[in-house]
């Protein structure tokens, strides 16, 4: 008897251990997949966050003329999304963003290695500090009349 | 009971092996998702740095000028430092009528717009449209017509993978005016000088104009060349002297020329003296400027005059 039920007691140790060990890796490829969707959901958050963050906008001229401010810029190897202008630190709704022959109002997304204007009406002919907000950041500009 | 003591015993080891391995797989999934997440970052990081690097790469080592004539700006951009290909993706340009006008690769083709790229084997591409690919050491000549009123600003804005920069285009007719007005040195402090690539430069006499009388037929005389290369803080200068026989009219070739941000030359006028009479021919470039480029051949035609 003594040794039926030390065979017994082995079997179920075994019986358990490898019953443990399936439910171990059931359970490492539930959380594997669990974290893993957290961390790609995580990821992907934080991709765009970085992606907005990494959007860059590149200065290419800026004038005043006529009552006008124009501000060319490259929109970058992301495309930017352009949120407002700031002339002077002050914010201007006056303007809009010209691309491809079309005129936008802000807030608006350019496509990648674009060159967008964007033109604000109503302008002081006076030389000005230009800020243009976007999701990456702001970028600045002098604009003095032409 | 004793076998009950011990299969008690039994049970919590069993218990605690198995609570040990279930809480061990689980800390190794958490670590591997971990891992997993920083090595993202990492590369995040790495790609940011890189597109930082090579714009600022590309601002230093492509040039571009522009010349405004008869209604149309011809715009030179060169790079014989900058070891990549690249694109040029955008021109923008600011008139003095208050008006502007840009290109890019949504503009389409426009029949304006004429690039023409040469490439470093010599070989010629001409497009009217955005982007244009840039191979190591091709040069463009970008020529936009019908423009009506003078350029205040030029820029173009190149692209190399992820980065972009935007390259300044400078007045060619200013840089040479003010060369020529207050003298070589120390006038347009170079924001460009390219380092450790060569290039020649050959001048030649293509033509000899005599006016009143016939050429000499028996003098001999020589001619130079005199180069000034400009750098950030002094001038290098190459001269090259040649001996001119009649109808003879030898090249002068500077070969290995370091390249810089531009060099300006200056040649000689020759004198062919007679007896009772001398010749006097001035040549036509006097002077000029050479910009960083490939191999560059410059045409002289001497004008000769009774002295």
């Amino acid at each position: 008897m003594i040794n039926k039920r030390a065979v017994s007691n082995i079997v179920a140790e075994i019986m358990m251990i490898l019953i443990t060990l399936a439910v171990g890796f059931t359970l490492i490829v539930y959380l594997s997949s669990a974290a893993g969707g957290f961390v790609s959901l995580t990821n992907s958050n934080s991709n765009q966050a970085q992606l907005a963050l990494q959007q860059y906008i590149v200065p290419m001229g800026s004038y005043i003329s006529n009552g006008n401010l124009y501000f060319i810029f490259n929109s970058g190897p992301l495309g930017v999304q352009i949120n407002g202008v700031y002339i002077n630190s002050t914010i201007v709704n006056t303007c809009s963003i010209l691309f491809n022959k079309t005129s936008y109002s802000l807030s608006h997304y350019i496509p990648p290695d674009a060159v967008a204007v964007i033109k604000c009406t109503n302008v002081k002919p006076v030389a000005s500090l230009v800020t243009v907000s976007y999701n990456g950041g702001e970028v600045y500009a002098m604009a003095s009349p032409s | 009971m004793q076998w009950q003591v011990h299969h008690k015993k039994s049970q919590s080891a069993i218990v605690g092996t198995i609570i040990f391995i279930i809480a061990a797989f689980i800390i190794a999934g958490v670590m591997l998702s971990l891992i997993n997440y920083n090595q993202d970052v990492l590369t995040t990081q790495k790609n940011s740095i890189q597109v930082q690097q090579m714009a600022s790469l590309m601002e230093k080592d492509i040039l571009a000028y522009y010349n405004y004539t008869n209604n149309k700006i011809y715009i030179n951009v060169s790079s014989m430092a900058y070891p990549y290909s690249y694109y040029i993706s955008g021109i923008s340009i600011i008139l003095k009528n208050g008006s502007y006008i840009t290109f890019d690769q949504y503009s389409r083709v426009s029949n304006i717009l004429n690039v023409i790229v040469k490439y470093a084997n010599g070989n010629q591409k001409n497009y009217n449209y955005l982007p244009v690919s840039m191979n190591p050491n091709s040069s463009a000549l970008i020529i936009i017509n019908n423009i009506n009123s003078n350029p205040l600003g030029i820029s173009i804005s190149v692209v190399n993978g992820k980065s972009i920069a935007v390259i300044p285009v400078e007045n060619l007719q200013q840089l040479i005016s003010s060369l020529i007005a207050r003298g070589v040195v120390n006038v347009v402090p170079p924001t460009k000088v390219v380092y450790n690539k060569y290039f020649n430069v050959t001048f030649s006499i293509i033509s000899m104009i005599w006016y009143q009388g016939i050429p000499p037929s028996y003098s001999n005389s020589t001619w130079s060349v005199s180069m000034y290369y400009q750098t950030l803080s002094s001038y290098v200068l190459i001269k090259g002297n040649y001996y001119h026989a009649h109808s003879y009219a030898p090249n002068i070739t500077f070969s290995n020329v370091p390249s810089g941000y531009y060099y300006y030359y200056n040649v000689s006028n020759i004198i062919f003296p007679g007896k009772n009479y001398y010749y006097i021919c001035y040549p036509d470039p006097s002077s000029g400027i050479i910009l960083v480029n490939q191999n560059t051949l410059v045409n002289i035609t001497y004008n000769c005059y009774f002295g």
